[in-house]
């Protein structure tokens, strides 16, 4: 069950990243996607969470 | 009853309920995961896009939780004098309170309904209420140490499951040997 459950959920993690990813790639007005992977890979990277 | 009466009979989980329960966990934890690591002003449109995802799950849920009161899609009602007592036997070392349904479960459920669902609302909120940002900056922050005590609390019962599991056979096998 545990492990259906992790499946599922990493199988649902990725479709979203992709959605989202090609969403900012259309938002971001003709940016195109690898300024879009490496806004993301900086975004990550930097990993700033904190409230101001 | 006593305590040597079977458990009492449960309503039936459907494959269909318990398939919405994992579809629902499944685009929850996605939509958050993809949301707390893109919390940044650049990568701010798919944090939006997982935000607004996370925040239709949870509708979902909720309605299914309201319009079926009864089964395993109603929405968890946690019990301080279960807890309590599956506490009690669970440290008194009793098997039985180890394999069962935690009723801690349902607090957890509900702590992660509330802060994560605060976290999500608050964040379409600031869509058109700027001053809600910090707001939903710290709910966004509160929500990941509730949703690893989540995943914490859920391997514990997973060991202390699998525990009484290797008690039990062990048990069985000593009944057989001895004479």
């Amino acid at each position: 069950m545990i492990r259906r459950i992790l499946t599922h959920t990493a199988a649902a993690t990725l479709v979203i990243a992709v959605a989202a990813f090609a969403f900012q790639s259309m938002a971001s007005g003709g940016g195109g996607m690898t300024r879009t992977a490496w806004t993301l890979a900086a975004a990550i990277a930097g990993g700033d969470h904190d409230v101001d | 009853m006593t305590s040597t009466d079977p458990r009492p009979a449960k309503p039936r989980r459907t494959p269909g309920r318990l398939l919405f329960l994992f579809a629902f966990h499944a685009a929850l934890s996605g939509a958050f995961i993809v949301a707390y690591l893109t919390g940044d002003e650049d990568t701010y449109a798919m944090h939006q896009f997982a935000g607004y995802t996370a925040l239709a799950a949870l509708a979902v849920r909720l309605l299914a939780g309201v319009l079926t009161p009864v089964g395993p899609l109603r929405l968890p009602r946690p019990s301080r004098a279960a807890t309590l007592d599956w506490l009690r036997r669970a440290a008194m070392g009793e098997a039985r309170a180890w394999g069962q349904r935690s009723p801690l479960l349902a607090w957890m459920a509900l702590a992660l309904l509330a802060v994560v669902g605060a976290a999500a609302l608050s964040g379409a909120v600031a869509d058109f209420v700027v001053p809600f940002e910090k707001l939903h900056e710290a709910l966004g922050e509160a929500s990941l140490p509730v949703v690893l005590a989540h995943v914490a609390l859920v391997l514990a019962l997973l060991g202390l499951k699998k525990a009484a599991g290797w008690r039990a056979r062990s048990h069985t096998r000593h009944e057989v040997i001895a004479p």
